[in-house]
């Protein structure tokens, strides 16, 4: 029974590396590259893992966190925004939105599943 | 005419769906073909450049938009009587292996699918072609059309040899 | 695959082989200068990259090989393990053993191999001899104990981190020697707030691990809990009081593993953590800025600029025949045209060259090798590595210039005792180097060493009959000799240098470079040989001259003049061979008429042109009809589609369309 996991990134190289490693470690993986059609996805289904990046069209990923985690199937999902170092103040406004953790980019494997393994049992 | 009409829609047809197509040329008067995959362009005649002391069927190099391509005499291959070279004269470029090369024949005629039931292995003709260039001949109605082994004509193991000796 | 990874792994494997050139280059530097902190952070740095990078793209094997490697230069920085020969040395194996690893990811094969494992285990043990250094409590064998208070707050909670998840973790960094769940803060259940976290933790945790494998655990909390973190003494039990002044809370900006290309982000770390934040800032190697490009646009460009080159010539011959080449406004078009051509063909011909470093960076390492392997003190001075070469060019000499060095140091230095003996340094001088000469590169490999022996080859040549024993040779030519087949005087055919054979397929591979190898040596003094290869292999200056109605072209560069002659300076020898007088100098008269099988417009050659041609010091006066004048050319191929042809080089496409052979004045002047 494997878990499922929501990616979320505009950018097709990144998303597809959290893919790849997800998928490596028994993940089954949904995709979406903006906010609005990854919240569709949230509320359909309760994941056991969502990783989001928070500079994205349509809707962008504090925005996502919060709704996701106000009324969706995966709001109690743990939830891992990618930030970039020189912005501190996103990492904090995606604490507050309800972000569990978060990963610097960019990131060796290793690094997200370490992540992973503190918020996702 | 409709019948006509139709059996050439049905040669379309097959040409499209069967891998067995050759173009067909003359070399004194008799008909000789190569498979149409291998054939890259057809060009008329232009200026060679002889190449010193090369064999008498390899009749020079000439200059195919950039590259250096050199010319083979089928007539001189196939030791027929040589014809004067003029503005009518065909040249059939084929590309076998890495090689590029050019073959000097009479003229060029249709591009025929011979299915494979109407490919029968050379008899032992005293012909004027040496039967190990021959892959097959083709039936074509009434007519005998001559199908050749390209690699072995251009003999492209053979100069891979000659290369390897003059290392 | 996807497309995108495939172009990534690309791009990884060209980055990691110029990084893997950067740790040998440094660990070789390293051997020379101990505890220079900038080299070891550099190297450093490169194996960092390397491991982060290769394990970005799944390949674990290589990111785990790598790691072992940068523990010991992180070793090294600290002060931990020296730099020692041996622990360098262990390190340039592996630097070797990295090399195969990527080359066998490049293929897709498995990227573990026995000797992968055994170097890994070398690295570590290489490692554990340093663990006394660490300063630590009297009793080295007493791991360190600290004491984690864990306190979550309801913002923790809401955000959905688990406290448990977190406390199951930390028996993956040490072992708990006591773990204590405080419930006081619990309340009734009328008064519970779901989202609330009432609990705390307290652990004691027994580790060798440093304190921020701890703090990782918890990096989640952030400023959403509290996290204590306190080194024990050995005597402690539970008490928060400092040993060292570690006194830890989870600050907000302790986060991942600096990654390979996060810009210094260590500013906030505690005083206690003993690893020097590599600092990386933007300090690469190379900041030219540059973009990578595949090598088949390169080629495609350079072709391109070379049809534009013969079009120019064409629309040149065709204005001439016009006559309206009198016109003042299109001639002064044409020279435009000219010029511009010309300027874009001399640029685009640069993106091709590459400066001879790219080939020279491979010599400190091999020396090094080849002198321990052979017992020679070598002092290899490199210069000229600047110089800048056709690309191909540098490929296609690398395999003649190591087996050249290979060869000085194997039969052309001595040992130091023979050298002392002789009156020399101990140590031997091999200095290798590159520079611009004419038209031409030049690279100069010189020794200090025994010197070719004139007699011996001159003995050995008469025994293999290569010579008769009465023809008068000069020192030079007999030095020569050992360029030929199966030559060699070495006592022992030493398994470096390989079989005499090599001293001529080197010398026929820097020919079909269009190159020609020389030889200047001094018994006693020492041995310089000299490369010397045309800037460019594709475009060339060339003289035409007609024979038999055709055009040929020869390399300028390998023409000394053109001549006529009178009938007195013709003259013929032994009955067989012709030879003309220029300047009293007598030298082969070569009928290229006779060389291609075709009928000259004479064969008097006082009626035809004589050009002097020069090859490796050999001159010979080659006979053709007329001389047409001079032009640039593109040499094309004919081997690609032919096969070689004997006299011919390579061949052009004319003004006209026309095909035109240029002249290999090597094979003409050879056998002369």
């Amino acid at each position: 029974m494997s878990k499922h996991a929501l990616v979320i990134d505009d950018s097709n190289t990144m998303r597809q590396m959290v893919t790849f490693t997800l998928q490596d470690a028994g993940y089954t993986v949904v995709e979406a590259d903006n906010g609005q059609t990854a919240l569709d996805q949230a509320k359909a289904k309760a994941f056991d893992l969502i990783i989001t990046d928070l500079n994205m069209p349509v809707m962008d990923g504090i925005t996502f966190i919060q709704q996701a985690r106000k009324d969706s199937l995966s709001r109690h999902a743990p939830i891992l925004m990618l930030t970039t170092e020189n912005a501190p103040e996103r990492k904090q406004a995606g604490k507050a939105a309800g972000a569990t953790g978060w990963i610097v980019k960019p990131f060796e494997p290793a690094t997200l599943l370490g992540a992973v393994g503190k918020v996702v049992r | 005419m409709t019948d006509e009409i139709s059996e050439h829609q049905a040669r379309v047809v097959d040409s499209l769906t069967d891998g067995n197509q050759f173009l067909t040329f003359t070399l004194h008067q008799e008909e000789y073909g190569i498979e149409i995959l291998k054939v890259q362009e057809i060009k008329g005649f232009s200026r060679l450049t002889p190449i010193p002391n090369a064999p008498h069927y390899v009749k020079g190099v000439l200059n195919l938009r950039g590259t250096v391509v050199p010319i083979i005499d089928l007539r001189s291959r196939f030791s027929m009587a040589e014809k004067e070279q003029d503005q009518f004269t065909v040249i059939i470029v084929v590309n076998v292996g890495s090689k590029v090369v050019g073959l000097l024949v009479d003229t060029v005629s249709d591009v025929l699918q011979i299915p494979e039931e109407d490919i029968c292995d050379t008899p032992e003709l005293a012909g004027s072609v040496d039967t190990s260039y021959v892959s097959g001949m083709g039936k074509v109605k009434d007519r005998l059309v001559m199908l050749l082994d390209i690699g072995k004509l251009i003999g492209v193991e053979e100069l891979e040899i000659v290369e390897e000796i003059a290392a | 695959m996807s497309l995108e990874l495939e172009e990534f792994l690309l791009g990884f494997f060209e980055e990691t082989d110029e990084q893997l050139g950067q740790i040998e280059e440094g660990l070789l530097l390293l051997e020379k200068s101990y505890e220079d902190p900038d080299l070891l952070n550099t190297i450093f740095r490169a194996a960092h990259t390397i491991k982060g990078n290769s394990g970005m793209l799944g390949l674990p094997e290589i990111a785990n090989f790598t790691h072992r490697v940068e523990e010991l230069l992180d070793n090294m920085r600290d002060g931990a393990v020296s730099p020692s020969g041996e622990n360098v040395d262990l390190l340039l194996r592996s630097t070797d053993c990295l090399r195969d690893l990527v080359n066998c990811a490049k293929q897709g094969l498995s990227c573990e191999t026995e000797e992968s494992t055994l170097l890994a285990d070398q690295l570590q043990s290489a490692l554990a001899v340093s663990e006394e250094g660490p300063p630590q409590t009297d009793s080295a064998q007493e791991m360190p104990r600290y004491e984690i208070r864990f306190t979550p707050y309801k913002s923790l909670v809401r955000r959905g981190v688990d406290p448990l998840l977190l406390i199951e973790s930390l028996p993956q960094v040490g072992s708990i020697l006591s773990l204590e769940m405080q419930t006081d803060s619990v309340p009734d259940l009328s008064e519970f707030d779901t989202q609330k976290c009432y609990l705390a933790w307290c652990v004691e945790l027994e580790t060798r691990e440093p304190v921020q494998s701890i703090e990782d655990i918890f990096e989640f909390v952030d400023d959403d809990g509290q996290v204590e973190i306190t080194r024990l003494n050995p005597h402690q039990i539970s008490d928060p009081l400092p040993a060292e002044p570690s006194v830890e809370q989870a600050t907000p900006d302790i986060s991942n593993e600096p990654s390979p290309k996060a810009p210094g982000n260590q500013e906030s770390s505690q005083p206690t953590v003993r690893k020097p934040a590599p600092a990386r800032s933007g300090s690469v190697e190379d900041s030219n800025e540059s973009i990578r490009v595949s090598l088949k646009k390169v080629e495609h460009l350079i072709n391109t600029v070379g049809e534009l080159v013969i079009a120019n010539s064409v629309l040149n011959q065709t204005i001439g025949a016009t006559g309206a080449a009198d016109q003042l406004p299109l001639i002064e078009a044409m020279a435009l045209v000219d010029t511009t051509t010309r300027d874009l063909q001399e640029q685009v011909m640069a993106v091709r060259l590459l400066p001879m470093s790219t080939v020279f960076r491979r010599l400190p390492r091999l020396v090094r090798d080849l002198a321990s392997e052979l017992n020679r003190e070598v002092d290899l001075q490199i210069c000229g590595e600047d110089t800048e070469v056709d690309k191909q060019v540098i490929e296609e000499i690398q395999d003649p210039l190591v087996h050249l060095v290979r060869n000085a140091l194997d039969h052309g230095l001595e040992p130091a005792e023979e050298r002392l003996a002789a009156g020399k340094s101990a140590q031997g001088v091999l200095r290798i180097s590159a520079f611009h000469d004419g038209g031409s590169v030049a690279i100069e490999i010189k020794d200090d060493g025994r010197g070719l022996d004139t007699e011996r080859i001159k003995a050995k040549a008469i025994e293999r009959g290569l010579i008769r024993a009465d023809e008068p040779l000069t020192d030079r030519q007999i030095h020569a000799l050992i360029f030929h087949a199966g030559f060699s005087t070495a006592a022992q055919v030493t398994k470096v240098s390989g079989r005499g054979v090599g001293m001529d397929v080197v010398r026929k591979n820097i020919e079909n470079l269009s190159g020609v190898v020389e030889l200047d040596s001094t018994l006693g003094k020492g041995c310089t040989l000299t490369i010397k290869l045309p800037l460019t292999m594709a475009i060339l200056d060339g003289l035409t001259v007609g024979l038999a109605g055709e055009i040929y072209i020869i390399p300028l560069l390998s023409v000394v003049e053109s001549i006529r002659l009178d009938s007195r300076q013709v003259q013929t020898v032994a009955g067989k061979k012709e030879v003309i007088l220029v300047r009293n100098e007598p030298l082969p008269l070569v009928r290229l008429h006779q060389r291609f099988g075709v009928t000259p417009a004479s064969s008097d050659p006082c009626e035809g042109l004589v050009i002097i041609l020069e090859h490796q010091n050999n001159r010979v006066g080659l006979l053709v009809d007329e001389l047409h004048g001079q032009q640039q050319v593109v040499m094309k191929s004919v081997e690609k589609n032919y096969q070689k042809v004997e006299g011919v080089g390579g061949a052009t496409i004319l003004g006209d369309g026309r095909v035109a052979f240029i002249l290999d004045v090597a094979g003409l002047t050879r056998g002369q």
